[in-house]
């Protein structure tokens, strides 16, 4: 997709913002490439295209890319394209298992920036040993984390889950923004989030401690 | 009477009528689970066996909710067992009913017509600890909802599991996406 076709400002990012965030992605230690699938006659996916754009080129360690669905498919075979706008995290060329599907808006920039700081380092702090036993998981597991944009509580539960995806290569988080999916709002039975699905199996309300969720991801084997 | 809510109940002793026998319930039959405390004015009159039925009717929900129905007028127990012995609809119920003809329990929960010697229609519920954690109180003609009713019960133990980690979720679509907000106090 032409990037041309974007706008590198996004009006979500004001100009308090962009300082804010220029304030963290300063401290960026390492790199992180952004891959953004969108279809830019949806409004949802312009909104965040034009995020994406406007917060990569606040940091020189910070590149992304747009797909087309069709192009995705194919370039992207490990993201979920059904979910528009999807947006994953890639580190030296390597999916992270970090993604957003919907706009990163509201309490979620929260989740984006840390995410890209715990990818790029330095990274949050995180005990040493749930960090050894993060490593040592043995089987892939994958989280949903619905959430909604206002919820302050959401942002809190996606960052534990991505914290651990940006650890563990065994661990995917995607954040879903659930006002953007009905039919999943619909399929899981979402009254209260945040909600997350682990493996299409277990399903977790409310915030939970790295560790509680490292002791439900180590039931799967 | 002030506010109820997280008010423990006080100690009382009160015979009851159940499933065609009589007992005596205090304060300590309401801990360990949730309850429902379901006051109305007399034994013997219209719109009380209608709600009362209704709540029969969905014993079996609140049940698998953990949670026990106590109804309570201030007939004694014989009036109770009366009034099954007449009616087909009290005949079916499986509840607790209390008998509380001194007002004990209606005067505690605020809900005495002291010159009628009735109760208005208070619905409260308890958590596991005996505390009032939610309820109403309607004037003698209105009648309450059993279906509402185990609404609310669920929602009062879903915040008591969860606490304050969870928000309702209310999907509008359309809604405009929210202007990103950054606070990582304490999280760098």
């Amino acid at each position: 997709m032409e990037i041309e076709k974007i706008s590198a400002k996004s009006s979500l990012i004001t100009a308090e913002l962009e300082e804010q965030l220029c304030g963290v992605l300063g401290k960026l230690t390492g790199e992180a490439h952004l891959a953004c699938v969108v279809d830019l006659s949806d409004k949802a996916s312009v909104e965040m295209a034009e995020l994406v754009r406007h917060l990569t080129g606040l940091s020189d360690k910070l590149t992304c890319q747009f797909y087309e669905p069709q192009e995705a498919e194919e370039a992207l075979p490990e993201l979920d394209v059904s979910l528009l706008p999807a947006t994953a995290i890639y580190c030296q060329r390597q999916y992270t298992g970090i993604a957003f599907h919907g706009v990163t808006g509201g309490k979620e920039m929260n989740s984006l920036v840390l995410a890209l700081y715990n990818v790029a380092g330095p990274g949050q702090e995180m005990d040493k040993r749930i960090e050894k036993k993060l490593r040592k998981l043995a089987r892939k597991s994958e989280m949903k984390i619905f959430v909604s944009l206002s919820c302050h509580h959401c942002a809190k539960q996606v960052i534990t889950c991505q914290q651990m995806a940006a650890v563990s290569e065994m661990v995917e988080a995607r954040m879903i923004d659930a006002r953007l999916y009905p039919h999943l709002a619909e399929k899981y039975k979402i009254e209260r989030i945040p909600m997350t699905v682990i493996n299409e199996d277990e399903v977790l309300l409310g915030v939970k401690t790295i560790e509680q969720m490292y002791d439900i991801l180590k039931t799967y084997k | 009477m002030g506010n109820m809510i997280n008010k423990e109940v006080e100690p009382f002793r009160v015979s009851a009528f159940v499933n065609g026998e009589f007992a005596e319930v205090s304060q300590e039959d309401f801990k360990g689970h949730w309850s429902v405390l379901f006051f109305y004015p007399a034994d013997f009159t219209f719109v009380c066996p209608t709600e009362l039925g209704d709540l029969a009717d969905h014993y079996e929900d609140f049940q698998n909710e953990g949670c026990e129905i106590y109804s309570v007028s201030e007939d004694t127990h014989f009036v109770h067992k009366a009034w099954a012995d007449a009616s087909e609809t009290i005949r079916k119920i499986q509840y607790v009913m209390l008998a509380d003809p001194a007002g004990v329990l209606a005067r505690q929960f605020g809900v005495l017509v002291e010159e009628e010697g009735q109760a208005l229609r208070g619905t409260f519920i308890l958590n596991p600890a005996g505390k009032v954690k939610a309820y109403e109180i309607h004037d003698m003609g209105i009648g309450r909802n059993a279906k509402e009713l185990l609404r609310k019960v669920q929602a009062a133990k879903f915040v008591e599991e969860h606490g304050d980690q969870v928000c309702p979720a209310k999907w509008q679509p359309g809604e405009e996406t929210l202007s990103p907000s950054l606070d990582l106090v304490g999280m760098l």
